[in-house]
């Protein structure tokens, strides 16, 4: 099969060369001799990527520290199951699926790729892969960093920053939703855009500065260009 | 919060969270439904087939909302 592979942390995004790869064996997936229990082949049919991914060890070695190159980036996916393992209840093969996979894993820029099922979600008929593939990343972070890390509740403030990019997008209009009284930040261009999103106001990161937004109850900050050293299990 | 590595200066006065998203079923239902519905809408900036995938995760100017990867068209 066809996919982004990359070999060569140092090389970052420049790295990424297509190539072809082994294609996962549906057969043995869903043999008892060969079970890996969980897992559903996907056929992808939309990828996302993180560029942060490849800052990350889990792109590099797996859970044993071992080098696990040439690794497929992507994480993010949309397509349709093709193949079950055991320990899979609740999909079935056909059925369109969506959602963010193993980071320490191959990922989604391929043609296929072996998910745990239960990072899986369906995805319902009237929503395109494209669109799948979108949401899950920006609306997981979203989602758990405004509700299960920061307890938002309505009439709370929240100040995000980049409001309009890809997690931060969400996180406005995710928190809007929720009741609360978003301000969004970010680079002068970007202030429509987050107002469009849904931002009650917005601080130009380039002329204003956040002394002047006083006080609020929650502050989220996406992962895009921070230097952490990424997922750890 | 910051979502996958050290917040860059903690809060004078308040917490701050490092997390590492993970997938979640019940909660990836709720915001397809919020995309379904209108509530929400995606912020989709290029999108390009895997033969041009190298070339759009390389843009060479700053690219408005998520790059897509089309494998399957």
């Amino acid at each position: 099969m066809k996919a982004i592979v990359v070999t060569d942390q140092a090389a970052g995004t420049a790295g990424m060369t297509l190539a072809e790869r082994p294609e996962p064996q549906a057969a043995r997936l869903a043999s008892l001799a060969g079970a890996s229990y969980g897992d559903v082949l996907v056929e992808v049919h939309a990828s996302g990527f993180t560029p942060d991914e490849l800052t990350w060890p889990s792109t590099w070695t797996d859970r044993l520290g071992r080098d696990r190159t040439p690794s497929i980036p992507g994480h993010e996916v949309a397509g349709v199951v093709r193949a079950l393992g055991y320990g899979t209840t609740g999909l079935s093969v056909g059925q369109r699926v969506f959602g963010l996979t193993d980071w320490t894993r191959d990922g989604t820029l391929a043609e296929y790729a072996v998910v745990e099922a239960r990072n899986l979600a369906p995805l319902p008929g009237d929503v395109d892969f494209t669109v799948g593939a979108s949401l899950a990343m920006p609306g997981l972070t979203a989602w758990q960093g405004l509700f299960e890390h920061g307890r938002l509740q309505a009439g709370q403030s929240v100040l995000v920053h980049g409001a309009a990019g890809a997690v931060g997008s969400m996180a406005t209009q995710l928190a809007r939703e929720a009741g609360a009284y978003v301000i969004g930040t970010g680079r002068a261009a970007a202030r429509q855009a987050a107002l469009d999103f849904g931002a009650q106001e917005f601080v130009d990161l380039d002329d204003d500065t956040l002394e002047d937004v006083g006080e609020v109850d929650l502050s989220s900050t996406s992962s895009a260009g921070t230097s952490g050293d990424g997922p750890r299990d | 919060m910051s979502v996958t590595g050290p917040a860059e200066a903690p809060p004078a006065d308040g917490l701050a969270i490092d997390f590492v998203v993970v997938s979640d079923r019940a909660q990836l239902n709720e915001i397809v439904q919020r995309v379904r519905d209108g509530r929400v809408r995606a912020n989709i900036g290029t999108v390009a087939t895997l033969d041009d995938a190298v070339a759009a995760l390389n843009p060479t100017k700053r690219v408005k909302g998520k790059t897509i990867i089309r494998v399957r068209p």
